[in-house]
């Protein structure tokens, strides 16, 4: 197979960036889409080139490193897919592909392809874990959980941290990862305690970092590689007016 | 106060005016579109025992009142609108660069047109106001006091019917979208009652403009006169 | 080199607890003035780095991925063991320890898989406190399988998850500290080499991958969290970044690299489908309990797998293993593969690969059933290679997954440099030659959670430690080498590639100290690694320049020390004259075909101490004890 691609390069945050064109030639339709990137770069580097610059490490679809939007698509078309579990059959013969960042403020292009994503990792330490010191945890069989609930704390759970719910948002909102990690956290009896005051600090780091605000699109969900609800996102809009409204109204302090 | 400006200055809590603001608004909209299909109890043998005219009365009656009201819902819309152009102006920051190529998957029209149909309905309901509770709009075709001739007179211009009906057509539109997100704001999260509250969202959507298109649908097929 | 294991006298179920009394600990006033730095951030790194700042210490940690959220540990599959007996089946810590040793292959330092078996349980408690999202019955309690053929069930799991969902628990526990201000954290960092201050680990320099500053970094102590090095063989299930350099660095200034020869090749892989192929897929080594493994009796087989009729099928594992049959141990599955496809009846395009077909168990139980338990597995499948396997058998092939060397250390995790630990894959301890399935993840969580935080106190409160800076002339000579190396990468402008000198390194493993070595293959393979490096350090070609992001220069650095290490693993893999484990000696076989071990002349861990650039490193043997696990010649017919 051949393709045409055309690929957003910057060659770091200050620069402004342009599209470039680049024939991928002689694909084989059971190469991966980063394989097919791999090739196009090898053939840059062989001529002095410098190669195209992307994100990408385990290439099985679940450390969330890549991160591209392919045409139009944040990992492409296939749903429930990641980059890098992408496959060259899916596309046609002759394509021209177009390739561009996460466009996102917080996410500030690094080089090319790549984003610097490091605002998910302060939100995280914000608040999304569960303040339990090494060596104090009870017996594991203690706090018995229904299974339903472990299961869909799991799928809450299962988020890659890559993004695309961000990349993907009109508004460039990051609430489907931020209600994940909340609702995986706050719906366990290991997490509750802290739950409204985790919700809080969560939210306030999110908007600090300047993502934008959910409108109700749904595209993260669909963008979503591992198909995360956007449920988890009126949970914790549920869980934020509690912490921060009625908890307060009523004079608590929340649980903090 | 210290909590609601901490509460109000988080994307949530923003989120959360809008959405009962609108909510409260759709409340007056249901109170209004009963009140307006006093219209098909048609002319009464006075004007004053007319039924659309009685209930115009009605709302005179405590002036005190009407004006709490009035000012409820202003504050509703004012904040409402407020708070969704803060809201917009924060989504834009967050995307200050957009894709060249990026396609839609799931926002669809009435998510996309929210911004558009509310402005269309910003613009419209000026213009009601003007045309209808002030009268400044088309002078010649209001006499105050007497409603029920007002939009009679009114409705019966195909122009100003069809500023009506396109008006009603934005109202659906940002109805729709308005109901669902107010109640995925407000915490339902359950698909079961998610289920519901689409199908709340479109009924009610529908319900409302129904009932508010039939008015000058109605003036125009001569169904009142 | 000397190699004093310091293993604790004693019973060997009071070793641990014993010593833990008599370590010296630190004056808890005193332990936010000692510096540590942490590089990876794995389970092992990630763990212990927490572990760490949460008693007290000043921690720093590094590592390469754009966030400690992405190391590799988040790709396993299958599960992590504990010795908690929830299932009643006759489980306990003593099994566990036995079942690991025995499993090793009897290559595995006793006291060092006790201790394992025995905090394994408190690595259970620790990451259900911290929200990790364990299988779970009805009844509310914690799940558990049976894997990688043990007979009890003590395998807890997150559906095919489990890395995932236990890394993510560590970087949870990484960010509280974080944002407690106990850890600084430094991701896209790569460290370049340690720094050695009076013969002790002081420092590190790392190289910034987005701005390419070199600086250094000093410490009271350094801890090698770094993982393995499958990706000698270029193709492996590991993920792409991830490298030898931290290990192969400590160990060029004097850290010992044990057992460099002991890969484990897992069997149930994804076969290479092409020359542009860049990294293999495991599939979950659960699929082997339901699905059969055959081949075409005849060879070149034109025919597809449903067309082939039962008569014409080879179950190579049945046949051979008629106890175990597709349940054998991973390196015997391996190999078994690889025999029949090395004569001539591998299926695919390429003739590497063997069928896994869940046709009989689809017929028995129904295709609910079978996609209840494995639908993730089968969907990852066919978005790889196209085909649905509810139709047509799986295609399979062993690849490389595991690392059982790794730096040698003692019974603290402490590798041949005083204040210079080695924690998870990047050490050897634990697996000896072969690991059982599901004991990575307990082994990495282990040395961070539970062994490090008391060890590493022993080794800060006894250590003669003046206070040094980045100024010291040791930081100024191994910042400047690591400088110059950049610096020289960037000049070569040959030809050739990077990733096309690394396939070429990594065909040269796969087939010579792969799943099956000779002696003769080995010379060969050991002639042959420097004549590539010279190739690569005279004709390779890095485009660009060392004050970016350069992602062929950080590939780059990581090949030299490939093509360096390679060599020591081939050479460990020559004189090991014995099969065991992962390590098959073609001229050591019975007549079946079976593995022998030679317990007389091979009962140890080989040692390795780099001895210059362009010498032969120096074996040297730490002798390996069993007063408890008496070795047995294993047997799975």
């Amino acid at each position: 197979m051949r393709f045409t691609l055309k690929v957003w390069r910057q060659n770091g945050p200050g620069d402004s960036g342009r599209f470039v064109e680049y024939a991928a030639e002689d694909i084989s339709s059971d190469s991966s889409f980063l394989e097919m990137l791999d090739r196009v770069n090898e053939s840059l580097e062989a001529e002095g080139e410098e190669p195209i610059v992307f994100d990408h490490d385990c290439r099985e679809g679940i450390c969330g490193a890549c991160s591209m939007m392919i045409d139009g698509y944040a990992h492409g078309p296939e749903r429930g897919t990641t980059a890098c579990q992408l496959h060259m059959r899916h596309f046609k013969d002759g394509q021209t592909i177009t390739l561009e960042p996460w466009r996102v403020r917080p996410f500030p292009v690094v080089r090319d392809l790549m984003v610097d994503r490091s605002a998910f990792d302060r939100i995280i330490e914000s608040g999304g874990y569960v303040s339990v010191n090494t060596g104090s945890a009870p017996e594991a069989n203690l706090i018995p959980i229904p299974k339903d609930i472990a299961d869909d704390a799991f799928d809450s759970a299962t988020c890659i941290g890559c993004g695309a719910c961000a990349a993907s948002c009109p508004n460039g909102s990051a609430m489907l990862f931020v209600s994940a990690k909340v609702h995986h956290l706050n719906s366990l009896p290991q997490g509750e305690p802290e739950s409204l005051k985790r919700t809080a600090e969560m939210v306030m780091r999110m908007d600090e970092e300047g993502f934008g605000n959910c409108t109700n699109h749904g595209e993260c969900e669909v963008a979503c590689p591992k198909e995360i609800s956007m449920r988890n996102i009126s949970r914790m809009n549920r869980d934020f007016v509690r912490s921060s409204l009625l908890a307060r109204v009523f004079g608590s302090n929340g649980n903090s | 106060m210290g909590w609601f400006s901490a509460f109000y200055g988080s994307s949530i809590g923003k989120k959360t005016v809008v959405a009962v603001t609108g909510l409260a608004m759709i409340g007056f909209l249901v109170g209004h579109m009963l009140g307006n299909l006093q219209v098909f109890a048609g002319r009464g043998p006075t004007p004053e025992e007319t039924k659309l005219n009685e209930y115009a009365e009605l709302l005179r009656m405590e002036m005190g009142l009407l004006w709490a009201m009035r000012l409820g819902l202003l504050t509703a819309l004012v904040l409402h609108v407020v708070t969704v152009i803060k809201l917009r102006g924060e989504n834009r920051r967050a995307r200050p660069q957009n894709y060249a190529v990026q396609r839609y998957q799931s926002a669809n029209a009435f998510s996309r047109f929210m911004m558009w149909g509310g402005i269309a309905l910003l613009a419209y309901v000026v213009y009601h106001i003007l045309h209808l509770t002030m009268g400044v709009a088309h002078p010649d075709l209001f006499e105050p006091h007497h409603v029920y001739d007002n939009v009679i007179h009114s409705f019966q211009k195909p122009l100003i019917a069809g500023v009506y009906v396109l008006a009603t057509v934005a109202l659906y539109f940002h109805l729709y979208h308005g109901v669902v997100s107010a109640f995925q704001t407000l915490g339902v999260s359950h698909p079961r009652h998610l289920q519901n509250v689409r199908v709340l969202g479109h009924a009610l959507a529908v319900v409302i403009v129904v009932g508010f298109v039939s008015v000058p649908v109605g003036v125009l097929l001569r169904v009142v006169s | 080199m000397k190699l004093d294991a310091r293993i604790p006298s004693g019973a060997i179920a009071e070793k641990w607890d014993k010593h833990r009394f008599e370590m010296k600990l630190v004056n808890p006033a005193n332990k936010r003035k000692h510096s540590v730095i942490v590089v990876g951030t794995g389970l092992a790194g990630a763990s212990a780095a927490a572990s760490l700042a949460e008693l007290g210490y000043s921690v720093r940690t590094f590592c390469y991925q754009d966030s400690a959220r992405r190391a590799h540990s988040i790709a396993a599959q299958g599960g992590i063991n504990a010795a908690k007996n929830y299932q009643n089946d006759g489980d306990s810590v003593y099994r566990l320890f036995y079942d690991t040793v025995k499993g090793g292959d009897y290559r595995a330092r006793e006291a060092n898989v006790y201790r394992l078996a025995q905090v394994s349980v408190n690595i259970i408690d620790q990451c259900v406190a911290q929200g990790v999202p364990f299988a779970r019955e009805y009844g509310g309690l914690l799940a558990n399988r049976s894997f990688g053929g043990t007979q009890v069930s003590r395998t807890f799991y997150a559906r095919g998850q489990t890395g995932q969902q236990l890394l993510l628990g560590a970087y949870q526990a990484l960010a509280r500290q974080v944002s407690a201000g106990k850890v600084e954290h430094h991701s896209r960092t790569e460290m370049l080499d340690v720094v050695l201050i009076d013969g002790r680990a002081r420092g590190v320099v790392t190289r910034n991958l987005v701005t390419g500053e070199i600086r250094t970094w000093v410490a009271d102590a350094v801890l090698l969290c770094t993982g393995g090095y499958s990706n000698v063989y270029y193709l492996s299930t590991n993920a792409m970044g991830c490298n030898v350099t931290a290990a192969w660095r400590a160990h060029r200034r004097g850290a010992g690299f044990a057992n460099p020869c002991f890969t484990q090749i897992h069997p149930t892989c994804i076969p290479v489908a092409g020359e542009e192929q860049s990294k293999l897929t495991l599939m979950s080594e659960s699929l082997r309990n339901d699905g059969r493994i055959w081949v075409p009796k005849k060879a070149d087989e034109k025919r597809r797998p449903p067309e082939i009729p039962e008569g014409e099928r080879d179950y190579y594992l049945e046949r051979r293993y008629p106890s175990f049959g597709n349940l054998v141990p991973r390196d015997v599955a391996s190999r078994a593969a690889k025999e029949r496809c090395d004569a001539g009846y591998g299926v695919g395009t390429t003739g590497y690969g063997v069928y896994l077909d869940f046709k009989d168990a689809i017929d028995r139980m129904g295709q609910n059933a079978i996609s209840e338990r494995y639908g993730n597995l089968f969907q990852m499948y066919e978005k790889i290679t196209g085909e649905d396997p509810y139709q047509t058998p799986m295609r399979i092939y062993p690849a490389p997954h595991y690392t059982m060397g790794g730096l040698w250390v003692d019974y603290n995790l402490m590798t041949t440099i005083p204040g210079l630990h080695a924690l998870g894959e990047a050490n050897f301890s634990d697996h000896g030659a072969n690991r059982l399935g599901a004991s990575a993840l307990m082994q990495g969580l282990a040395d961070g959670y539970f062994v490090i935080p008391y060890t590493l106190g022993h080794d800060l409160a006894t250590a003669d430690l003046p206070t040094v800076s980045e100024n010291h002339e040791e930081c100024r000579r191994t910042e400047e080498e690591a400088r110059q190396r950049v610096e020289r990468l960037l000049s070569i402008d040959g030809k050739r590639t990077v990733d096309d000198i690394h396939r070429e390194l990594g065909r040269l493993m796969w087939n010579e100290v792969g799943m099956s070595r000779t002696r003769e293959g080995l010379k060969k393979t050991i002639a042959r690694i420097p004549e590539l490096r010279e190739e690569f350090w005279k004709n390779v070609t890095v485009p660009g320049s060392g004050e970016h992001l350069n992602q062929s220069l950080e590939k780059a650095g990581r090949l030299a020390d490939f093509l360096e290490f390679a060599e020591v693993m081939a050479r460990d893999a020559l004189e090991r004259e014995e099969s065991c484990g992962g390590h098959f000696r073609e001229e050591h076989q019975t007549e079946e075909g079976e593995a022998m071990r030679d317990d007389d002349n091979f009962s140890h861990a080989s040692v390795w101490e780099w001895k210059g650039e362009n010498q032969a490193a120096e074996l040297h043997k730490e002798t390996l004890e069993f007063e408890h696990c008496k070795p047995t010649q294993r047997s799975y017919k």
